[in-house]
């Protein structure tokens, strides 16, 4: 463990442009009225042209374990015939889900820096950490029995884990393969296999707004499973947590989530389609957002030219995260290859929104059309919310699960009238 | 009938015994803590943090990610290992209740101009509330020790605090050493 303290490499590196920056901080500090949560000086958010609060800030990570009597379940809306159960608790901090390829579930997290084992034994079900003091390890992917863990900086490879989940073997450091940047900012992954049998690792803004570097930041790569072979799939992403590939056309969809501090209402969140034979594709960020807004504190001339626009929108400060296209066959016909995608909920928004799973159904021209699925953690009278659903997974029985990190717990949810009614 | 109140004593006091170990239990561990962050946890010692008056969720959420090594702290190491989330939240709840003091360091006045003006400009109450009192995640700043803050937000500043929110580290990008002793002495001195 004592390892993953050893090389951590710098969140930020300003040069000249920095040092002027906090020379003329010193000089004129009143001046220096940045939102306290984006204060970098590479960042061109404007507090006062955006108009909103400036006192909104990010929303805390319970590190405990939320007692079962006090996980929202009964709070939890789905459509009619639906069911929701708790599947898995104590938790904290969970979000990311991995289905093992022996049937192990994997749980990543972001603050806590652990990663969570689900096996059942004996008709038991028990989750226990099998990771920790990693420096948010969000991403984990799985290929022929090796455990992938993706924590910023940090890539780790586990072989044979679901054999030795009692005692993890020595893993494979394959940081120096990778080579990701290692900012803490939109730093932390979600990574998959693709069809084609690379993995796509993204690499989010190290910034709310500004001029990133596109060769090094706000894309989505793919590498062979040793960390060889890079290449950029998808470009002017400003940070991605969640993608799947449509299980009929193959092609790459990912949430993106749209930029804070331009706004209450947006601009909104994205989910968008890489369509094919079009890889490296540019899809906006720093210049151009959602339906083809031009960002306001940039400026760029043509700003949404040669954009690809989104598939859908998912709403303003949505954090739409997790997504998933259903294949199962326990959902009606409905459900099936639509893409379920669970929306964190706002921070940077005086009327929180979100904090839900939506499904957002394909249609024939390239889009997608998004509906409600599961409801009732935010209570929009209180402007309160009591979850915060952060991945969305298909169990081998085509039940879905959602994480939810704010209560560590992963609810199961189910379609027993279909069962009923055979 | 006898031997009934003979059980129900003998439980009534494996009961307290139980109770009062945890109470030593509990003050044992505190007093382990104040060896080094002070007398009810203010604290007199250069470079370490004053605890007292802390929120509770900042002291519980720093305890566990300093016992699972997310953020390893050197002058923590081994102190611990193997306590369970209940203890260290029971060391929370108690330096929480503790009436936190002012720093004894010396502050100069043009400095914490200089500070208030940079406090306003970096908008600290925004996160850290209108006393610098801290809230939730956020910890107090007003009476923590100088010298503390200044090395921590050089270690935010300079990426070398391990684990750390990219939140303070994007505040204090860019930011002088002699500026962020101005705001030390500021915040301290709220």
């Amino acid at each position: 463990m004592a390892d993953h303290r050893k090389k951590r490499l710098s969140g930020l590196r300003l040069g000249t442009f920095g040092l002027l920056a906090g020379l003329l901080m010193a000089a004129q500090p009143a001046l220096a009225q940045r939102p306290a949560s984006q204060a970098n000086p590479l960042d061109k958010s404007d507090l006062g042209r955006s108009k909103q609060d400036p006192d909104l800030k990010g929303v805390p990570v319970p590190v405990t374990v939320t007692p079962l009597d006090k996980v929202p379940l009964n709070k939890i809306k789905v459509p009619a015939g639906f069911k929701v159960d708790v599947y898995a608790h104590s938790m904290p901090g969970a979000r990311t889900m991995l289905h093992g390829e022996k049937g192990t579930i994997f749980v990543g997290s972001r603050t806590i820096g652990r990663v969570y084992a689900i096996t059942e034994k004996d008709g038991k079900r028990e989750a226990k950490i099998i990771l920790q003091g990693l420096t948010s390890p969000n991403g984990l992917a799985m290929r022929d029995g090796s455990l992938y863990v993706f924590a910023i900086n940090k890539v780790l490879r586990y072989d044979k884990i679901e054999d030795n989940l009692d005692k993890l073997p020595e893993p494979v450091d394959l940081s120096a393969a990778f080579n990701l940047p290692g900012d803490a900012q939109h730093g932390w992954k979600f990574v998959a296999f693709g069809p084609d049998g690379k993995l796509y690792v993204p690499v989010g803004a190290n910034c709310n707004i500004c001029e990133i570097n596109p060769a090094t930041h706000a894309h989505i790569r793919r590498y062979n499973p040793d960390g060889t072979g890079m290449e950029i799939v998808a470009r002017g992403v400003r940070n991605t947590v969640g993608f799947d590939w449509h299980p009929v056309t193959k092609e790459f969809w990912f949430t993106d989530n749209g930029r804070d501090w331009a706004g209450e209402d947006g601009p909104e969140d994205e989910l968008n389609r890489l369509p094919k034979n079009m890889e490296g594709a540019f899809f906006g960020f720093p210049y151009c957002h959602a339906n083809a807004i031009a960002d306001p504190d940039i400026g760029k001339p043509k700003s949404c030219e040669g954009v690809i626009l989104p598939a859908a929108l998912m709403g303003p400060h949505a954090a739409a995260l997790g997504m998933k296209f259903y294949t199962g066959s326990m959902f009606p016909e409905k459900f099936k290859n639509a893409a379920f995608v669970a929306r964190h909920g706002s921070w940077n928004r005086s009327k929180r929104f979100g904090y839900d799973v939506v499904v957002a159904i394909p249609q024939k021209n390239g889009k997608a059309k998004v509906e409600p699925f599961m409801t009732g953690l935010l209570d929009q009278e209180k402007n309160a919310f009591l979850g915060r659903p952060t991945h969305v997974m298909q169990m081998p029985d085509g039940a879905l699960l959602v994480s939810d990190e704010l209560s560590g717990v992963l609810y199961r949810i189910s379609y027993p009238a279909k069962v009923a009614a055979r | 009938m006898k031997n009934l109140g003979v059980m129900l004593l003998a439980a009534a006091l494996s009961i307290g015994a139980a109770a009062d170990l945890y109470a030593q239990d509990v003050t044992a561990r505190v007093q382990v803590c104040a060896s080094c962050h002070g007398e009810s946890g203010n604290s007199n010692t250069p470079l370490i943090p004053s605890l007292a008056g802390q929120p509770e969720f900042f002291l519980t959420t720093q305890l566990v990610l300093m016992r699972e090594q997310v953020r390893p702290v050197a002058a923590m190491d081994g102190l611990l290992t193997g306590l369970d989330d209940a203890v260290l939240v029971s060391l929370a709840e108690y330096f929480a209740k503790m009436p936190a003091k002012k720093s004894d360091e010396i502050k100069d006045s043009e400095r914490m101009a200089r500070g208030k003006a940079l406090s306003d400009g970096m908008r600290c109450t925004s996160c850290h509330g209108a006393n610098l009192s801290g809230q939730e995640q956020m910890p107090r700043l007003a009476g923590q020790r100088v010298d503390y803050m200044v090395a921590a937000m050089k270690s935010f500043r300079d990426s070398t605090r391990p684990g750390a929110d990219p939140l303070m580290a994007n505040v204090v990008a860019g930011v002088s050493d002699a500026d962020l002793q101005a705001l030390a002495e500021y915040v301290s001195g709220k």
